[in-house]
Formats: C-alpha cells, structure tokens, sequence
C-alpha cells in the first residue's frame, strides 16, 4: 500500500511516500525549485517520491494532506470580522491565494496526480505529532507539539500509545509561543519563519535583563499554558507583527542593515528564557497528565536545540525523540503515517533511523555529468583512499564540500550535503565566513563527532545524537581544542555518528582524529547563502565554484576548484539572505 | 521562426506595456470585487457582533487558573478524514 504525504501553502512544502508503512522516500520542494522555504505544491518532490518508489501517479493508494484548510480558512475569517476594518489590508492581500489555490487543494491534488480517491486531511498539529510519535522508538510517549499557528492550535499536549495518538489539550490562535519567537525575530530585523534559528544563536551573546518585560508580554501559568498580551502583537490584522506598545517597552526595533548592539543581545537571551521556561512548565505538566518518560515533539519550536538540550535537566523526561524535520516539512510524513498507522489501523513497521531519505545519484551519473562539462577531476580507488585524502585535505584546513548519497530529511545537512572543514582551527570560523558562508559573525558552527567519543568531548546526557537537534555545553576542559565549533557560552550543537549511519562520514572523522587526535569536525550545510542546501550534482560544483570551497568530494570523486578556472564566478553577487 | 521571433522582439515594448497595463487593471478588479466582499461580508458580520459584544478572537487577558482548552476525547471514523473541516 503506497500512501503519499503532502505539505504545501504555509511554508517549507514537502511530499514523503511510505509504502506499507515504511517510509521509501522525503523531500521539501525547494531542494528541487531552488526557492528557500517554498510554499508551492510540491510537484517535483512528490515526482521524486514516486520515481524513488518506481511506481507512478495511478499506483498511489492515499493521499494525506496534513492540515484541515477549512478549519485554517475559519479561523482566518474570524480574524477578519474580528479586527474589523483594520484587517482589510490583510484580507485584500490573503484572499486571492486562498481562492485560487488553498481552497482548492483537492481539486490540485486530483488534476496534477490523476488521483481519484478522496484525500485524507489530518490537522496541522496532528500531523505534527504523528510526524515524531509514530516513528519513535517508543510503544507509549507523551506529545509536546508547538509552533506558530496550524488551523487554530498553536500548541498541543498528547499521548500516542502503539499506533493511535490523543490529543489532550490544546491552546489556540493567537496564543502562540512560535509566533513570539517569529514576533522578536522580526523585531531584531530578521526574516521571519526563516532566521528563528539566528536569534537563538544569538541569546548566548546576551544577559536577559529584559526578562521582566517579557513577563508582561506572556502570562505562562504554573501548568505551562501561556496566553500573549495582545496589545503587544498585530500579526492577528497585519503582516507585521509587533505592535507600537512594544517598541515602548523594548526600545525601537532594529533594521536588517543596523549594527546589533548589546541592547538586541539582551533581547535575545531574555526571549530565549521566557521560551525555555513556558517549555519546560508545559512538559512537567505534561508528564505530570501522562506519567510516561518518553516524550516526542515537533513542530517549529521544536527546533529550538538549545532549550531541547536542556529537556532532561529541567523536567522528569528521561527520553526525548524529535523528528529531523520537525517544523510544517514534516507534516507530509506525519499526515501520511497517520493515515497508515491511524486512520487505516495498521500496526507500527519503523522507527526512525535515516535521515537520508532525498534524492542521490549514481557514480555513473556524476561522472557523466562531469565529462560533458568538462570539468576536471580525479576517481578514488577506492573508499579508504577517499577518506584517507578527504581527512588529509581537511587537515590542512582546507574546505570540502561532501556530496554523498540521498540528500538528508529535514532543514540540518548531516553529511550528505555537508560542508566540512577544521574544527581545531581557531581561525576556521572567520575562514568560512570569508570563503562560504558569509554568516552572522555570531552565529556558531556546528561540530560532528563519532559516537563513542561523544561523552569524552560532550556534556550530553545520552549516547547519540544524530539529527543536530540538541546543544549541549562542550566540556570545560576540551573547549580550547575545538574553537571553531564551541559557541560563545561553552555549548555545541552537535551530530554524531556512528559506522552504520553513514560510513564514509564517519570514516573522514576517524581518519580526522589519526591526524589531529580529534574527532570531530565542523559541518554546516552545503549550500550558497540565501539558497537550499544543494540537491543535485550541478547544484553542488555550482556551489563550490561560486564560492570559496576548495575541494568536492562528490561520490567517488574529487574536483579541486582552481582546476576548474573556467567556470569560477561569484555567489555572493546573488545572495539575498 | 526567425520571424517570429524577430516580430516578437519588434513589438516587445508594446506587449509589455500592455502587460503591465493589465495587471493594473487586475490589482483594481481585485481590489474593488475585494472590497465589496469585505465590507458585504465581513462587515455584515463584524458590526452586528460587535454590537452585541460577540468575539471571534480570544484576545482580552483572562484572570485563569488555567489557560489550557481541554479536548474532549472522540472517535472519528475514516469518513471524518475526508472532510477539509
């Protein structure tokens, strides 16, 4: 039984296909369109899907979307006749999305897969929790879902137990933890629903010394249910989010091109309390209704690592499992296995173990794609030679861009698509920046460790740590062998790996500590600013050339950039981020 | 196709201004059809509510023990995943 999983029209579209109720293959959409965050109905994810299953459109069994557009175009008329006449601006600019495309998901579904069954439409924070329970290593868990609005909930405490999932309780627009994060991200002069993750990395700069005025900004009640004063937000009327009232109390917001002062950092750090502390009131109250250890999230709060590495500090929780693709991407799989598992009564077939569910291409593909642009290369022998080169190159601090295999699930390169460089190179943070990536200059690296060194180097508080989804503070002693990816505060997000999970990976990181007597390396992902992480070969020397890595590591081959002069050319001319 | 396309380069600047033109007048019809539907039928909805003092929005702060909203526990049935609602 083929069950094809849709995400479109908000953010971040994806399409996931399992087949009897193992997942054969995930993708978002702007892998493959080129636009980040793309909303668009994912065709050419959901083409992937099927081609990566072999079958086509006709052998789709069901069609689950993952939220109820209805439910979400109720809640957003109410808004409307709510905030009346001053909501008609946003109506004027919401409407003729909702007419011609949002309302008429069935009919899209229908036309562009030829599917003629009914569709399954699962709610927004259903999917979300289906997403993370039922691939979870756990038979019972409680459910923590948040992020900024699905149909009307914003947030949801539940149980799964075997293959069904209860939602208990519930909080409801505009009451939303993601959409005070989005609210303060836009203030500090980020985009929103896209640079969420900058003013975390942020935080650890500052001294939350605004924390009292966040207090009146969210009432959060001892059992973690939290309700926004109003009077502070317009996102309910308007596609801006803070109000004038909250410029009064937290000083005028900042512009994209202003400096970010102390002011911002301390903004920052305050916001990132308040987060943590609603966070940990609603999971012990959330233990405290459900009596289990295990816990799952999702949703985009759920994407918030540093306050996911604090999880087992700060409440009972003893084991947490969060879905790599945790914000509104993948509710395209959580619809799906919902369907399976939920909906249809199936018993649960798997638990989440590779993020490497994207498109990868063969050797053979490579090389031609190579040949008939005649870029200049060399072939490995073998895998030993590969990784023997590849920890050298990286040695000599060089950048790699790592191109190997399926393209990973979810917004974290986890090396397939990976750009790897030195970690125990105090330098190597302004090197990437001044080649690559152009960054924040206080945004972190993050480091990739093997498994079984990862509590020597780490205070971590479990034994993997595969999908980058928690930081945790880097120890004392080791921080000054590790400059690079050790952040401002002591504290590291993290991936590790192991041999089964991806060899060649961990290959490089062995050979790495043969060299440097360290095991770990930086990774961040493999992609020109403003852009997705790169998909297909082309995409990945496009890359490279554009900027300033050094080396390609792309299947069993090896592009050096200044062999390839002809077709060098500047990123940095088109970024937009 | 030579000349096809060379017509099509010829006459470039007019269609385009035309294109631009029509999307002008798109933006307007848009614009008016949109406001005849916001103020017949948000507005019919909005004041009326407003006069009785109906909320559509939860947005006044509340002196609660508890802000969480209790779901009641339902079965639903395959069917109720078919509706968009």
């Amino acid at each position: 039984m083929h069950i094809l999983g849709i995400s479109c029209y908000y953010h971040d579209s994806s399409a996931c296909l399992i087949k009897d109720g193992i997942i054969v293959a995930a993708a978002e959409e702007e892998r493959f369109t080129r636009k980040k965050h793309d909303t668009s109905f994912p065709i050419n994810a959901i083409n992937f899907c099927l081609k990566e299953a072999g079958i086509t459109s006709d052998r789709i069994d069901w069609v689950a979307f993952y939220e109820k557009p209805l439910l979400k175009f109720e809640r957003l008329l109410n808004q409307h006749i709510e905030m009346f006449p001053r909501s008609f601006p946003m109506f004027y600019q919401a409407m003729p999305n909702w007419l011609s495309e949002k309302l008429r998901i069935s009919s899209t579904i229908k036309k562009k897969l030829k599917y003629k069954k009914p569709v399954f439409y699962t709610e927004h924070h259903m999917s979300h929790a289906a997403s993370s329970f039922l691939v979870s290593p756990f038979k019972e868990a409680a459910i923590l879902t948040v992020d900024g609005i699905g149909e009307w909930d914003s947030t949801t405490l539940g149980i799964g137990k075997e293959n069904d999932i209860k939602i208990i309780k519930r909080l409801h627009f505009p009451h939303s933890l993601g959409l005070l994060y989005s609210t303060l991200t836009a203030f500090l002069g980020f985009s929103v629903n896209n640079s969420e993750y900058k003013v975390m990395g942020l935080a650890p700069y500052g001294e939350p010394t605004y924390y009292d005025e966040f207090k009146k900004i969210i009432d959060i009640k001892d059992d973690g249910s939290y309700k926004l004063n109003m009077d502070y937000f317009v996102f309910h009327y308007k596609s801006t989010m803070p109000s004038k009232k909250m410029m009064e109390l937290l000083g005028p917001m900042r512009k994209k091109e202003d400096p970010v002062t102390k002011r911002h950092k301390d903004i920052a750090a305050s916001l990132q309390k308040i987060t943590e502390e609603a966070i940990f009131k609603m999971l012990n109250h959330l233990h405290e209704i459900t009596g289990t250890d295990n816990l799952c999230m999702a949703g985009g709060v759920a994407l918030n690592s540093v306050a996911n590495g604090k999880i087992t500090k700060n409440t009972p929780f003893k084991k947490v499992f969060i879905n790599p693709a945790a914000g509104d991407a993948g509710g395209s799989m959580g619809a799906a296995l919902y369907a399976y598992n939920t909906i249809l009564g199936n018993s649960r077939k798997q638990v989440f173990e590779s993020p490497y569910l994207g498109p990868g291409y063969s050797n053979e593909y490579i090389q031609a794609f190579l040949e008939k642009n005649n870029i200049v290369h060399s072939k490995f022998k073998n895998d030993e030679e590969l990784i023997k080169k590849t920890a050298q190159l990286i040695h000599d601090n060089n950048v790699i861009g790592w191109y190997q295999g399926r393209m990973e699930w979810g917004p974290r390169a986890l090396g397939a698509r990976s750009i790897l460089s030195n970690a125990c190179n105090p330098n190597m943070k302004e090197i990437l920046n001044t080649k690559v990536k152009h960054r924040e200059h206080f945004r972190p690296f993050a480091p990739v460790i093997t498994e079984e060194d990862v509590h020597e180097w780490f205070e971590i508080d479990k034994d993997e740590e595969p999908y980058m989804l928690f930081v945790y503070p880097v120890k004392e002693d080791k921080r000054k062998l590790i400059p690079s990816v050790t952040h401002v505060d002591g504290s590291g997000r993290l991936q590790t790996i192991n041999n089964k999970q991806n060899s060649r990976y961990y290959g490089v990181i062995k050979e790495f500590e043969k060299l440097s007597g360290i095991p770990i390396l930086i990774n961040t992902s493999f992609n020109i600013r403003g852009e997705p992480i790169v998909c297909s070969p082309y995409e990945a020397y496009k890359c490279m050339m554009g900027t300033g890595i050094d080396y390609l590591v792309m299947g069993d081959f090896l592009i050096k950039r200044q062999d390839n002069q002809q077709h060098i050319w500047d990123s940095e001319s088109l970024a937009t981020d | 196709m030579g000349l096809w396309s060379d017509l099509k380069e010829f006459f470039h600047p007019i269609t385009s201004k035309f294109e631009w033109f029509g999307k002008q007048v798109q933006k307007v019809v848009n614009c008016i059809l949109l406001l005849i539907v916001y103020f017949v039928g948000v507005a019919m909805t909005a004041i009326p509510a407003k006069l009785t003092g109906n909320k559509f929005l939860n947005l006044k702060p509340e002196n609660k023990k508890s802000h969480w909203i209790e779901q009641e526990s339902k079965t639903q049935s395959k069917e109720d995943y078919y509706r968009m609602f």
